[in-house]
């Protein structure tokens, strides 16, 4: 177990690498110069003179390896250069906002797990009856909703019709009911339908009708052999789920005013802030890889199937 | 199993919601393809003097923030959200369907290099790929659909590799006996048949998923821009008078909402017209 | 002996297509061996299914009860406490997830045994079962055993579970000839040796001769013929049972 953490561990770096150069490469092969977007962003005006002074204090000038090699050099050392919007080191930015939007994320996967296994739960016990009936048709809406939307629903319900929760900002517990309910909905109910699905398959096995001739009490099958075998495929897709749930943490910080790495995102993109959007893919592909890595050791844990080199007798 | 067998199977019991689907879905087309000829007004038509209106005899919804009739662009925006999502869809099974199907016949170090290719795509959510590449293209619609596209193609690649994989087994054995009938015609008529059907339902299902992420991207300002009439970025628009007129953020999205759902429910009735034995759903 | 026999009464039962079982009675005996012998289709895994009432979603047991020494008997009461239950293809019968020991383990829970007599029990039902590197197959899941050894275990478990009755649906179908005959005769061992009672659901002529007691020949859902194993290998009555004998010939050469 121990080796197949560290080997998943040790192949990370090829692939951030690979990622790094490729985000390198695509950034700097774009449509747009870099240097025109530096001086347009620092209102310089763009005269040949400026632009070749910024070319080459930038380092464009360079043959691209050199500025890769250069750059791939100072980020290891934490030094992913300075904004062209802000002038401020873009990886101590980065870092300054990603906690807020953590916060958001993990608050938003931790909603989705609580709400949707009790959802799961019910609507396969009561297969085909009410309970699952209703079920089915919130995880549908909840499904088929743009969260955006849902967020100034949410807004124009609790702010400003009934006055119970704060719509900006970040503060309290108050502050976070909204933005993390609105992130959540549909990942939550997209974890809800495949939960009812991996149970209703899980119960149909052959094991769990053995389970039952041996006299093993309802309760018991439920939980030993059906139970315990539909959370395999839920651990999968909560490694999906942390990418949506990020993705909808973006979006939705932008509405609530959310102080997170969204934001300066979303400003980064559209000022095609380059530093700023090198540092930020490769830091989200970094934790995303992480998140992937400990969702397949959990995977690993609870299927032995896939960690133990099965000798058959 | 054919797309024709598909629609033609005996009534089950998700028969109504295939209909309902398919009639909800008809009528978006519908809008989207006539739209320009149903909105009572123009939709682009600014006009100060008229601004934010309620909903009268002559704006059945009322104007938004620029005097423009709010029903025209709602009804017109069918055309552009429908038509982004159509868009992408065509790009993703292109993609799809060459990645996979090239990965599949030619197998070897080809097929190790695309799928370690579709694995890194698929790692990243769409958003954040989204980000990237509209950093790189610029915003616009085209460029979101490509972003959009470039973050979705993988699962229909590695369906579509699957299937021919299984297709090339059987085909080796045709081969011993049918010499001379090209692999790309055997493979044309025997493949692309088996595929359109579950690469119909992954589509379908999917196309909702595809509609909040264009909308959501122009909500942001970094797809369809103003003064498009497209629903994500006419929410953005009426962000500001949340307070004063929610209708004009509000209806929108529950188009948006509409829409995905309709796709959902088509999408949904499909699956389960395609594998009726499964009882789970 | 207590718990001299178990009945099966009136089974019927039902699904989307029409009724697939009717009106099937079975007698087991202890110490006895009733084959339940039919082509491929004729119900027969149904009945040994449906007598524990543990039909697959889309079918249900419309009738029928059992009855032990003449008392009836709901099946929840019956299953694993009266009689046990070996599969076909055991590879799927077990959690995949699960090792062999905590199968044993929830079975010996059961009868209140725990701990240090636990593991005495699983070693000894084991060991009767010819399972020899106890360790080994205690700590293994079910993908890395072989299917007669999983057969075993399944035995091993009705052993642990102490129940005077077994219910084997096709038991030796998945098993090559070695395994198969290793199987059956363990399976005779305990007839004869602990009093087993055994309804013992086949296909295989071979498997009747050299096991049963008593025959029930099964053709479309229904008991066609009822008889002991001479009588049916000597005067076989109904059609059934003839095209079954005929093609048991066919491939194994002469009579018995």
């Amino acid at each position: 177990m121990l080796r197949y953490i560290l080997l998943r561990l040790v192949l990370l770096v090829p692939v951030m690498l690979g990622v790094s150069l490729l985000v390198f490469v695509l950034l700097h092969l774009g449509s747009t110069d870099p240097a025109l977007d530096y001086l347009r962003l620092s209102h310089i005006p763009p005269t040949d003179a400026a632009i070749a002074e910024v070319r080459h204090a930038l380092g464009l000038d360079r043959p691209l390896y050199a500025q890769y090699l250069s750059w791939l050099w100072k980020a290891l050392q934490l030094d992913f250069g300075t904004s062209y919007l802000t002038g401020r080191p873009v990886f101590d930015d980065l870092l300054y906002y990603l906690p807020a939007t953590l916060q958001l994320g993990g608050l938003a996967l931790a909603c989705t797990l609580l709400l949707s296994i009790p959802l799961g739960l019910v609507a396969a016990r009561w297969q085909g009856r009410w309970p699952d009936h209703a079920v089915r048709a919130v995880t549908f809406l909840g499904v088929s909703m743009p969260n955006f939307w849902l967020a100034f629903l949410l807004i124009a319900l609790f702010s400003l019709w009934l006055g119970w929760l704060p719509p900006l900002g970040r503060g309290g517990a108050g502050h976070l009911v909204m933005p993390v309910l609105a992130i959540a909905l549909m990942s939550m109910s997209i974890n809800a339908r495949l939960l009812r699905a991996s149970l209703l398959e899980a119960r149909g096995q052959r094991h769990v009708t053995y389970a039952r001739a041996r006299g093993l009490p309802a309760r018991q099958v439920w939980g030993s052999h059906v139970l315990r075998n539909a959370w395999l495929p839920l651990v999968t897709a909560t490694g999906m789920h942390i990418g949506e749930l990020i993705g909808g943490a973006l979006v939705i910080e932008t509405i609530f005013a959310w102080p997170g790495v969204g934001r300066f995102a979303v400003s980064a993109v559209l000022n095609r802030d380059f530093p700023v959007m090198q540092c930020f893919t490769l830091l989200l592909t970094g934790l995303l890889m992480v998140c992937n890595l400990v969702v397949d050791v959990c995977y690993a844990w609870l299927d032995p199937r896939s960690r133990l080199e099965g000798v058959s007798a | 199993m054919s797309v024709v067998a598909l629609l033609r199977r005996p009534a089950l019991a998700g028969q109504n919601s295939l209909m309902i689907g398919l009639v909800l879905v008809s009528l978006l087309a519908l809008l989207a393809v006539f739209g320009q000829w149903l909105a009572p007004h123009d939709p682009d038509l600014v006009d100060l003097g008229q601004r934010l209106l309620p909903p009268d005899s002559s704006h059945w919804l009322g104007t938004d923030h620029l005097g423009r009739d709010l029903l025209s662009r709602l009804i017109v925006g069918t055309q552009l959200s429908l038509g982004s999502v159509m868009l992408t869809l065509a790009l993703v099974l292109l993609l799809g369907l060459l990645v996979g199907g090239v990965s599949g016949f030619l197998g070897g170090k080809v097929d190790l290099l695309l799928m370690r290719l579709c694995d890194m795509f698929m790692t990243f959510p769409t958003l954040v790929l989204a980000f990237f590449f509209v950093t790189l293209l610029g915003t616009g619609l085209s460029n979101v659909v490509i972003a959009i596209a470039l973050s979705h193609w993988a699962w229909y690649a590695r369906m579509v590799r699957g299937m021919v994989i299984a297709q090339r087994g059987r085909e080796y054995v045709l081969a011993s006996r049918l010499a001379g009938a090209s692999r790309w015609a055997r493979l044309r008529q025997h493949v692309l048949p088996n595929i359109a059907g579950p690469l119909l339902v992954l589509a379908t299902m999917d196309i909702g998923h595809m509609m909040l992420h264009v909308s959501g991207l122009s909500f942001l300002g970094l797809g369809v821009t103003p003064p498009a009439a497209e629903w994500g970025v006419m929410i953005n628009d009426a962000k500001e008078f949340i307070w004063t007129h929610p209708q004009l953020l509000l209806l929108p999205g529950l188009m948006i909402f509409f829409s995905v759902m309709a796709f959902n429910l088509l999408g949904d009735a499909l699956r389960d017209r395609l594998d009726p034995t499964r009882e789970v759903h | 002996m207590e718990h001299s026999t178990l009945e099966l009464q009136g089974l019927r039962i039902e699904g989307r297509a029409g009724v697939l079982v009717e009106d099937v009675d079975l007698q087991l005996r202890r110490g006895q061996v009733c084959a339940l012998v039919g082509s491929s289709g004729s119900g027969k895994s149904l009945t040994c299914l449906g007598a524990l009432d543990l039909l697959p979603a889309g079918l249900a047991r419309t009738h029928g009860q059992l009855l032990l020494d003449g008392q009836a008997l709901p099946a929840a009461q019956v299953r694993g406490r009266v009689a046990s239950l070996v599969l076909q293809n055991p590879r799927s019968a077990f959690n995949p997830v699960r090792n062999m020991a905590s199968h044993a383990q929830e079975t010996l829970k059961l009868r209140g045994i725990g701990g240090a007599a636990a593991r005495a029990r699983m070693a000894q039902c084991l060991e009767a079962v010819g399972l020899e590197d106890r360790e080994r197959v205690l700590q293994a899941f079910a993908f890395q055993l072989s299917g007669g050894m999983l057969q075993r275990m399944m035995i091993a478990l009705a052993l642990m579970a102490q129940t005077p009755f077994l219910l084997a649906d096709e038991p030796t179908s998945d098993l090559d000839a070695l395994s198969q005959a290793r199987f059956l005769d363990l399976l005779m061992e305990l007839v004869q040796q602990h009093g087993l009672g055994v309804l013992l659901v086949t296909h295989d002529m071979g498997v009747v001769a050299r096991c049963a007691d008593h025959v029930a020949v099964m053709d479309a859902g229904r008991i066609v013929e009822r008889q002991t194993v001479h009588g049916l290998f000597e005067r076989p009555a109904s059609a059934a049972s003839r095209t079954l004998l005929d093609a048991h010939q066919i491939l194994a050469g002469s009579t018995p």
